[in-house]
């Protein structure tokens, strides 16, 4: 290799971001989210990378393009992901799967999270009001007696130790859910203890730019 | 090749049986659930976080987690590749001190600030670190961090894994590993439980 054919190796490996808009609290705003490691630039994608991908316009979003320089995990972790909350093929609605992965993100701390599945739970569900109180008073809100239980559910199953029992899988029974409704519950808290994680180690949300305030017209 | 399945595996699952069934309504979950374990410990491209450490961290991980439907799986497997007991038993200590209660930690957010809790943050002793060099302990106290304290993680963190060698992509795969650690375990519990509920 010549030394200008060198890969540069930057000086500083790792981003912080001390004057960065940071979010005050939970929201079902949409928020940016800046990464702490570089993004794999574009130009070094080889096939590998855009087959992590799965979806080839992620390469312009920082999360997706730093989680492609692992890509085999990467594609893997975002067909589990889709399966998950997007299948409807039978089991529980999809509002109900954002729910759990709502509650899982309040519980871990994950604003990103809570503001994006909090915000499909809205617009799956057109429950704003019952959505805002689980993020404005955490996981020991009162909703209603189903979306209590399927809340306390993700809440049991993402401390540790684990205190997911019988009693869980017995009140969402009587509720009249079925197997696969509950293990759709189960992997959805479950699979934000993943999302959670990764969001939370590798970077952090920030506040959107501010909306440029619309022109007035002149009189 | 057919590759067994691991939670499969690990929970006992019937050829047929009902939670076998269950799994299986959801195909695409449960083939990339395999798919992302064996990505993370059967490699393609491992680069210089090898197998064997890769085992290491989920031991301990599993561990932290207390008694889980997986952690012999992950036991047995760093057994085949490290078969020091020292290194072992080593392990086994760090999983023993280390194990607290989660999720806790200081929120960022500053309206938050009321949520923020207090609980072990983990430095492995002197002696440990000897038996499992600077790099392994780096990897470990950043893998207690994202099991019980994930909101206080900051670039001054992912320093402390750059300040012992440890690449962008080196420190992304243990995230996955841990995170997927993290998902897998919580995904074999709750298919546990709803399991014995079951009437025989």
């Amino acid at each position: 290799m010549t030394p200008n054919t060198l890969p540069t190796v930057p000086a500083d490996l790792v981003t912080g971001y001390p004057d960065l808009n940071r979010p005050t609290e939970f929201t079902q705003a949409g928020l940016g989210w800046v990464p702490w490691l570089a993004p794999l630039p574009v130009a070094e994608f080889e096939q590998r990378h855009w087959t992590g991908l799965v979806e080839r316009s992620r390469a312009q979003m920082p999360y997706f393009a730093l989680l492609a320089r692992e890509p085999e995990i990467l594609a893997a972790r975002t067909r589990t992901d889709f399966d998950i909350f997007g299948n409807d093929d039978g089991g529980l609605p999809l509002y109900e799967r954002e729910l759990a992965a709502a509650a899982a993100s309040r519980v871990n701390g994950c604003v990103f999270c809570a503001s994006v599945h909090s915000r499909n739970a809205t617009r799956l569900s057109g429950r704003e009001d019952d959505v805002q109180a689980l993020l404005d008073e955490g996981v020991g809100v009162t909703i209603d007696e189903r979306w209590d239980a399927l809340i306390d559910a993700s809440r049991a199953l993402t401390v540790t130790p684990n205190e997911f029992g019988t009693a869980h899988v017995a009140r969402l029974t009587a509720l009249g859910l079925s197997d696969l409704d509950i293990s759709d519950a189960i992997a959805g808290a479950a699979f934000f203890n993943w999302a959670n994680r990764l969001m939370l180690c590798l970077g952090e949300p920030e506040m959107p730019p501010a909306r440029s305030t619309p022109r007035r017209p002149t009189v | 090749m057919t590759v067994p399945d691991v939670l499969d595996r690990a929970l006992g699952v019937g050829a047929g049986d009902r939670l076998d069934r269950l799994r299986r309504a959801r195909p695409e979950t449960r083939s990339n659930v395999q798919l992302s374990y064996q990505s993370i410990f059967e490699p393609e491209f491992p680069g210089a976080l090898s197998v064997a450490e890769r085992f290491a961290v989920a031991v301990v991980v599993a561990r932290l987690h207390g008694d889980t439907p997986v952690t012999a799986h992950y036991e047995r497997l760093f057994a085949a590749v490290e078969p020091r007991a020292e290194v072992i038993a080593t392990l086994h200590d760090v999983s023993d001190y280390g194990r607290t209660t989660g999720p806790f930690g200081q929120y960022r957010e500053s309206r938050l600030g009321a949520e923020s809790t207090e609980g072990l943050r983990l430095t492995i002793a002197a002696d440990d670190r000897q038996v499992l060099g600077d790099e392994l302990t780096a990897l470990l106290e950043y893998a207690h961090l994202l099991v019980f304290r994930p909101r206080e993680s900051g670039p001054d963190e992912l320093q402390k894994l750059v300040d012992v060698g440890w690449t962008a992509g080196e420190i992304v795969a243990v995230s996955q590993l841990v995170a997927f650690l993290s998902f897998q375990i919580r995904l074999a519990v709750g298919l546990a439980v709803l399991r014995s509920t079951w009437k025989a």
